[in-house]
């Protein structure tokens, strides 16, 4: 161990020069009263534009726009505090809510949330008929029966990071060394445990085929894993300036990767391991990482924030659709964080997460599964 | 909002402006842009603050929240508009006497994203689940962000260190 947790103590704490409280003062108010004045002119002005629009729809002059599908709103539903997570088992839609650390069922027949349940965890992932919780904190995993809503807690591993779901086990790898687990999402016990020689740690990690995984690292390579050898078949350094944060998703023969340093996204041929497509991403919030998110349905989907979901075609990676998200009154993309999403039911479900002052939603658009 | 409400607010700023100022030095790596990302995050507050205060009644850590946003999108912005220059990023210092200057020097140049990490980690003393809380991200990316930013200032102190070595040979 070296000093530098102390020192870095020190030199962020040491003193500073503070300006005169009471001007300082004087300088805010003046202009939290300047923003009070500007936000009141651009209501004015929205609601002026608003007349001007209604009366011309009256008097016939103005054509009725076409409604956009995929800006249409089937429900909105009030949740807890940041609805980070969504997945659809069942007969229900399921939504954690990191602030509260809780978890919430909704009825899509009635769009009524239940009351929600405290399950200490801030992240979850569906894996088939469970729910896998993580509690961050200890990186305890525990998989939650939405039938039964019973809680079995993962002996003998801990994580806070990479998962996914083969379709009949969930792999499950080690933040802190390079453990890999199979886990039977039934009965919450352990099947496999590896470690695969070459790989540090798991961040993001996307099932391929059977035997075939993908997953990033903290250092920001992608590593292709053959589960049967337990072996690297391949180290790619698809962003070579970004470390921070990578996603991926496994899509027939591509893999696709988003980086949000600089924010794009790649489609690389899982065969050769060769970029054959680059795509610069605009986000709608600096604030926010674009995300990957495939679905049980087989849909792929990027998140470029809080308001704004494509709908990718998953051979060209292509945007195909792209549903914008009704956010809170009088608050933009940069006051939410991007929240989880979840397909079923003929709609998409999109967790609408706004700063810490404002209880989450959850927002029902209509969407059916391409053929 | 009633901005005559604001005698407590008024207060709140007299406790913890100091304490406000430092934290956005360590996001910033400057006073004078500490002092801004202050300001901005005041005002904001204010007009808000009646709401601030009806939930749970923690402003400092609003004030902190919007700190650290406001500046990652500052720094956006800033670095949108420089991804074609060829000049590195230089170290900014303080005009303040220099303390532990090769750590700071350090500090200002990780990402604002590592930094405010570092920043919340170090000078705040939250727990990686509340930072990912606060910033809106997955406690794993807390975690390595924070492991990233370290091991770049360790680098970052034994090239400084080898550098101070090689002066003194000479």
């Amino acid at each position: 161990m070296d000093d530098l947790e102390p020192r870095l103590r020190q030199v962020l704490a040491r003193p500073l020069n503070v300006p005169v409280v009471e001007a300082f003062l004087v300088d805010v108010h003046s202009g939290a009263r300047r923003r009070q004045r500007r936000r009141t002119a651009g209501l004015a002005t929205a609601c002026a534009i608003v007349l001007l629009g209604a009366s011309l729809l009256f008097t016939g002059i103005s054509q009725r726009p076409e409604p956009q599908p995929a800006n249409e709103q089937l429900a909105r539903i009030a949740v807890g505090n940041g609805p980070c997570c969504v997945a659809t088992v069942g007969d229900s839609i399921w939504v954690l809510n990191l602030r509260d650390s809780t978890l919430q069922r909704i009825d899509p027949a009635s769009n009524r949330a239940a009351e929600p349940v405290y399950v200490n965890a801030k992240a979850m992932a569906p894996a088939g008929d469970r729910l896998l919780l993580i509690d961050p904190n200890l990186g305890n995993l525990s998989l939650f029966d939405p039938a039964t809503e019973n809680i079995k807690p993962i002996k003998g591993f801990a994580s806070r990071g990479g998962n996914v779901f083969d379709g009949q086990s969930l792999w499950l790898g080690s933040t802190n060394n390079g453990d890999l687990v199979e886990v039977d999402p039934t009965s919450a016990r352990i099947l496999t445990r590896m470690t695969i020689p070459g790989v540090p740690n798991y961040d993001s990690m996307t099932m391929a085929s059977d035997h075939e995984l993908w997953a990033t690292t903290w250092d920001g390579d992608l590593i292709q894993i053959d589960l049967r050898n337990q072996e690297v078949v391949r180290r790619l350094r698809p962003f070579p300036e970004a470390t921070d944060f990578v996603s991926i998703v496994a899509a027939g023969d591509h893999l696709f990767a988003v980086s949000g340093q600089i924010p794009r996204l790649l489609r690389i041929d899982q065969k050769t391991g060769r970029i054959t497509a680059r795509r610069p991403l605009t986000l709608t919030s600096p604030n926010s990482f674009p995300r990957l998110s495939q679905q049980p349905d087989g849909t792929l989907w990027l998140m470029r924030g809080p308001d704004q979901i494509d709908l990718l075609d998953p051979q060209t990676g292509e945007t195909q659709t792209t549903h914008r998200v009704p956010l809170t009154n009088g608050h933009d993309a940069t006051q939410h964080f991007a929240g989880g999403i979840a397909t079923g039911f003929d709609s998409l479900w999109v967790g609408v997460w706004p700063d810490a002052l404002e209880e989450g939603a959850l927002v029902r658009q209509p969407f059916s599964t391409p053929p | 909002v009633r901005l005559d409400q604001g005698e407590e607010f008024d207060d709140f700023v007299r406790a913890r402006l100091p304490s406000l100022l430092r934290f956005g030095r360590a996001l910033t790596g400057s006073e004078a842009a500490a002092a801004d990302l202050v300001q901005d995050a005041l005002e904001r507050t204010l007009v808000r603050w009646p709401r601030v205060i009806s939930h749970g009644g923690d402003p400092e850590g609003y004030v902190r929240r919007v700190m650290v946003t406001r500046n990652i999108s500052a720094w956006r912005r800033v670095r949108r508009e420089r991804l074609a220059a060829e000049v590195p990023e230089r170290v900014c210092t303080d005009p303040e006497p220099a303390w532990d200057s090769a750590l700071w020097g350090a500090v200002v140049t990780l990402p604002p994203r590592q930094r405010a990490v570092i920043a919340l980690r170090y000078y705040e003393d939250l727990s990686e689940a509340e930072i990912a809380d606060l910033m809106g991200i997955s406690p794993g990316t807390v975690k390595s962000q924070a492991s990233h930013a370290l091991a770049k200032l360790r680098s970052a102190l034994q090239a400084s260190g080898a550098q101070d070595d090689k002066a003194e040979a000479n």
